[in-house]
């Protein structure tokens, strides 16, 4: 591109290794890396670090006009006036060293990536305007990206590059001050507005730093979120690496089924170490869940559901509602229990929305009741979710006293097999 | 109904627990280190030299040792695998020619897996054309469609088929102070097939492939860096094990093969060789445990270098997903198994002279990989508190010059046509 057009684009892996002169036309060293600030929607690229036999490591002004009329084999001439020791203000950071062939988050894709390398535009100043995360990237790093495009091109088809544009671009290595606690220095793209199944996929590929850093940015809860929603061994390997304090913050946040879930599949030192850090509401309700052995009902209910008295009237029903509403992540029935907590009715949302307030709960409730006791097996209680379509099923003991539901939703990953051989029968 | 947890084990029963739940990459990595090439030479050191090899084994079991500690160590404390760390600190180009050179080392070992498959088979009256592709089927099947967690505790179970070679051992009635002799006391000679059998021993026990594998598998598990002194327990127990397994096929081969002027190509014809001199029992339990070792093998280097390359370049990897996430790492996977077995479906084509370059290409590979992952793990911002201590340093850093040294003399050697 010439010198005279307004603007061109360029890469990074253009830039590094590139000879610098002085005006003079003689050799200062090459291009080491380039230095950036954020700030902007763009980073803007401040300087050039240029290590030299005899000038050591140091910075120049970026020479934007240079690097517009970047030629292959070109030398770039900078002010050797202009030459300073290389310090990073707190907005700054180097590019090779945080972007070039590091992990960053794809905000948009929400998948880790690996940078190949770093896209410029260059006008009167010069922009990181994307990085490149594609083959194309590889083969440019490499020095081989004409010879295969062009023969790639025999064939009849063209290279795509994948470029991401740096809206969408977290990057996750802070190098400063190695051995102290990472924070996100360059935090312009929320992870946390990403999906929470998302959050948790892009943990599983991330190493043990990263890891602790996108869920110390998240807080307890959005991690808890983001947990929940992971596999059953991505769920375990992350809380297995956490501080046991910092995991049973998380664990409180989560529905406390799923919590013991994940406290049962670590090794059992881990779980102790754990379980002491919880709050001692939490603690009980998980340590009985654990206590339960799992793949039976009672390893898959939760101890969380609305009950209300038999003699209430649909008001107060109402209201026991409500009330629980904000602890309680499904919602579908309230269970009548007796003095003593047992189970002799239920009702759905939709039969209290029905009705007047004044009415009685004894007179509109379901009393033909089907439960599951604690040690019921997943076979059964897929046999029952698949007979009656309930959404949730309450488990009794054998005095018929309510201990828990199972939510169809929690239980349907552990019932999938058994719904998948019946529908096979 | 209080959960009794405290308390149910006593201290050191929850210790053992929470060691076999770590348990696992290091004793794997260190048993598929007995493939079907390890086997070979193992076999030929016995038959060829008698016991006057085994002195190598003690320094040699120290230095892999000290090589998979390292790799261990950088896995449970990044969280990364050793591709992803080179690629993060030395740049696209080296990894790439690291990654090209994984990949021609690791398809020769490959192909020998399931030339030691035939072997085997063909021992037990199995014609290699049902039995390779019956193997190659098992591996990419059994492989794709499992957990890492399954996966793992089948390759534990396969390590203890290993047995099979000790069993075969005693068999054979060893002269135990002869062997504990051979142990101790180093024999130098300057007989060139002698140093050459010594090179091969080394180069077949420390492979570059065995350092990405379990460092992969660590950060596949998830290891806490406060449970790393049981972690390294299950590197040293595997490389000790590995050892003892190998000193007995050594021990086997000489018992039996040496003097006789039986010359060895493949674990195969050791195999061959000990029916009629040490009975069909011990010939068939050493065919067994190479038919074991050879699957196993196949089944996990196929699988690291697939996840090796990927990590370096960026690429999803990893079984539990898609083909369309993940469609470098299946083609890889599903190539180096299809080409592996396929060449040895069809003998026209020199396994001599794939397994030369494979060798030369490993020796060079290995003095590389070592002076990386010198540099990686005294790197502060990579391993923290957790660098290599200043004694520790020059001990591996002294072996390590020392298997760089013998590696690359292997290459050289082989290059200069032995």
């Amino acid at each position: 591109m010439s010198r005279e057009s307004g603007f061109s684009f360029l890469y990074v892996s253009e830039v590094l290794g590139r000879r610098v002169v002085d005006p003079s036309g003689s050799s200062l060293g090459k291009v080491d890396d380039l230095l950036a600030a954020t700030g902007e929607m763009y980073p803007i690229v401040r300087g050039l670090v240029i290590r030299g036999k005899e000038i050591g490591r140091k910075l120049v002004p970026i020479p934007a006009q240079e690097l517009r009329g970047l030629r292959r084999g070109s030398t770039l001439t900078v002010d050797s006036n202009g030459l300073e020791e290389v310090a990073l203000g707190p907005h700054d950071f180097l590019v090779r060293e945080l972007l070039l062939d590091q992990q960053i988050v794809d905000v948009q894709g929400a998948k880790v990536e690996r940078v190949n390398d770093v896209h410029l535009l260059a006008t009167d100043r010069v922009w990181i305007v994307h990085v490149d995360v594609g083959f194309t990237g590889l083969l440019r790093r490499l020095g081989a990206e004409g010879t295969v495009r062009r023969a790639w091109r025999l064939s009849g088809r063209e290279l795509k590059d994948e470029l991401i544009a740096w809206k969408f671009v977290q990057p996750l290595v802070e190098l400063e001050e190695p051995g102290r606690p990472i924070r996100l220095k360059v935090e312009h793209a929320q992870i946390r507005d990403l999906h929470p199944g998302e959050i948790a996929d892009i943990l599983e590929d991330l190493g043990k730093d990263e890891q602790a850093m996108i869920l110390g940015s998240l807080g307890p809860e959005a991690a808890a979120d983001a947990l929940e929603e992971a596999e059953e061994e991505t769920q375990a390997a992350v809380i297995a690496q956490l501080e046991p304090s910092v995991a049973a913050d998380i664990l409180e946040e989560m529905d406390p089924s799923e919590a013991a879930d994940i406290l049962t599949s670590l090794p059992e030192a881990h779980t102790e170490e754990i379980i002491a850090e919880l709050e001692a509401t939490e603690r009980e309700q998980i340590e009985q869940l654990i206590a339960y052995e799992e793949r039976t009902a009672a390893g898959l209910m939760t101890p969380e559901f609305v009950s209300v008295p038999r003699q209430a009237n649909v008001a107060r029903a109402m209201a026991e509602v409500r009330r629980m509403a904000p602890e309680i992540e499904s919602i579908y029935y309230a269970y009548v229990l007796e003095e003593g907590g047992k189970l002799v009715g239920v009702t759905t949302l939709r039969t209290l929305l029905r009705n007047e307030p004044e009415t009685e709960i004894g007179e509109i409730m379901e009393t033909r009741l089907v439960t599951v006791r604690p040690e019921t097996k997943p076979k059964d209680i897929a046999d029952i979710f698949q007979k009656y379509n309930f959404l949730a099923c309450p488990v009794v003991d054998e005095e018929m006293r309510m201990m828990g539901v199972i939510l169809l939703k929690h239980a349907f990953d552990e019932l999938l097999p058994e719904f998948r051989r019946e529908a096979r029968a | 109904m209080r959960v009794p947890i405290r308390g149910r084990l006593g201290r050191f029963g929850l210790r053992l627990r929470l060691f076999l739940a770590i348990l696992g990459p290091g004793i794997i990595t260190a048993n598929v280190d007995n493939d079907a090439g390890g086997i070979t030479t193992y076999s030929q050191a016995g038959a060829r030299f008698g016991l006057a090899t085994l002195w190598i084994f003690v320094p040699l079991c120290i230095a892999l040792i000290v090589v998979q500690e390292m790799s261990n160590r950088m896995g449970v404390v990044s969280g990364k695998g050793l591709s992803d760390l080179i690629r993060e600190r030395f740049g696209v180009k080296a990894t790439f020619y690291l990654m090209l050179g994984l990949l021609v080392t690791n398809l020769g070992n490959i192909l020998a897996e399931f030339a030691g498959v035939a072997a085997a088979s063909g021992i037990f009256g199995i014609p290699r054309w049902v039995a390779v592709p019956i193997a190659a089927f098992f591996v990419w099947g059994v492989v794709l469609r499992a957990s890492y967690r399954t996966v793992e505790k089948v390759f534990l179970v396969a390590c203890l088929f290993y047995v099979s070679y000790i069993i075969a051992g005693f068999v054979s009635h060893p002269p135990a102070g002869e062997v504990l002799h051979a142990l101790a006391v180093p024999k130098f000679d300057a007989d060139s097939a002698y140093l050459i059998m010594l090179i091969a021993l080394v180069g077949t026990t420390v492979a570059p492939w065995m350092q990405f594998y379990q460092q992969a598998s660590v950060v596949e598990k998830n290891i806490r860096v406060e449970d790393y002194s049981l972690s390294r327990i299950d590197t040293i127990v595997g490389c000790v094990v590995v050892m003892i397994v190998a000193l007995f096929i050594v021990v086997v081969c000489s018992v039996n093969l040496h003097g006789q002027g039986i010359t060895i190509e493949s674990a195969g014809d050791a195999a061959r060789s000990l029916v009629p001199v040490a009975g069909r029992y011990a010939a068939g339990l050493f065919a067994f445990g190479l038919l074991n070792a050879s699957v196993f093998a196949a089944s996990i280097l196929p699988l690291s270098t697939s996840y090796s390359i990927c990590e370096g370049f960026g690429w999803e990897s990893g079984i539990d997903k898609s083909f369309g996430e993940a469609r470098q790492f299946y083609v890889l996977y599903t190539a180096l198994i299809a080409i592996g077995a396929g060449i040895v479906l069809f003998p026209r084509i020199s396994l001599l002279g794939v397994m030369y370059v494979s060798q030369v290409v490993n020796g060079i590979l290995l003095p590389i990989v070592l002076v990386f992952m010198l540099i990686l793990i005294n790197d502060k911002t990579i391993m923290g508190e957790h660098t290599n201590s200043k004694v520790y340093n020059v001990v591996s850093i002294a072996l390590c010059v020392a298997l760089a040294g013998l590696a690359a003399g292997s290459a050289v050697l082989l290059l200069a046509g032995r």
